[in-house]
């Protein structure tokens, strides 16, 4: 069980979080995006190993979106934030 | 409005104890409770909403205000729960507010005894420990699988905010987690 962060809520089980996908996906621009381009961002994901930035809603807490930077080799969370935060890179 | 709930009869259940019942459970009746969003960093809001509780909004996670019949609590950035013996106006909050009316939908449990956090800790993830969840703190969280309100009254005294159709379950829930301290559900 990995104990998130909640910037908003403090420390919480991963019990009341609701994983909620690639927080590095871009949605492609409306006007101009192509076939291609929105078929990747609906289907193709990376899948890094290592850090890995994702998106996390607190669904039986404060009902908010959070981002979250996780090592998903030891599953070490590095950091957490809102999801327009920049999180730290965990490098010291 | 005929009442659905389905709450388990009056009794004492589980262990006997010499002392009494480790944990006692009764419904708190007539409670207004709104839900109430607003922009905190809007200079209107939590002025009108200062001026309809007669006090000042709640600004840290998991913290709670009381004065004036009402009780406010924290839920998450710019959400509280308003909980008051007497009905406030939604509009007194002024026209910033989104505030909603949800006494209908939820059913308060008053827990009480000696065992309380002993038996909230079966189901409930976050850290009940005295010394981090104390009188004036609540949070929105989950027990038993459910999504509940925690809000700490006194030390061994806790209000639990559960929407009413689950009413049952939750009673079922702690009379079994609560067997081997006793569970009283007290009458009405």
């Amino acid at each position: 069980m990995l104990e998130i962060n909640c910037p908003y809520c403090g420390k919480r089980a991963q019990k009341e979080f609701t994983y909620a996908g690639d927080a590095g996906a871009e949605r492609p621009n409306l006007e101009t995006g192509t076939n291609q381009d929105w078929f990747e961002f609906v289907y193709l994901r990376n899948n890094p190993r290592g850090l890995h930035d994702e998106l996390w809603h607190h669904s039986a807490g404060c009902r908010r979106l959070i981002k979250v930077r996780r090592d998903v080799v030891t599953h070490e969370i590095i950091d957490t934030g809102a999801p327009s935060d920049s999180l730290s890179t965990g490098a010291s | 409005m005929v009442d659905l709930t389905l709450s388990l009869a009056p009794g004492t259940y589980g262990a006997e104890n010499r002392e009494g019942p480790g944990v006692t459970v009764s419904q708190r009746h007539g409670l207004h409770i709104l839900h109430l969003a607003g922009d905190l960093s809007d200079t209107d809001f939590p002025t009108a909403a200062r001026h309809a509780l007669g006090l000042p909004l709640p600004q840290l996670a998991g913290e709670t205000r009381d004065g004036h019949g009402v009780r406010v609590l924290w839920l998450a950035p710019n959400r509280w729960l308003v909980v008051s013996g007497h009905k406030l106006e939604t509009d007194a909050f002024g026209e910033k507010a989104s505030v909603n009316d949800v006494g209908q939908g939820r059913s308060v449990l008053r827990l009480s005894g000696r065992s309380v956090r002993d038996l909230l800790c079966k189901g409930c993830p976050i850290d009940l420990d005295p010394q981090s969840f104390s009188a004036g703190h609540a949070a929105a969280t989950l027990l038993g699988h459910l999504n509940v309100v925690i809000d700490c009254i006194a030390d061994d005294v806790f209000d639990l905010y559960v929407t009413r159709s689950f009413d049952h379950f939750i009673h079922d829930w702690l009379v079994r987690a609560g067997k081997e301290f006793g569970v009283r559900i007290s009458a009405a």
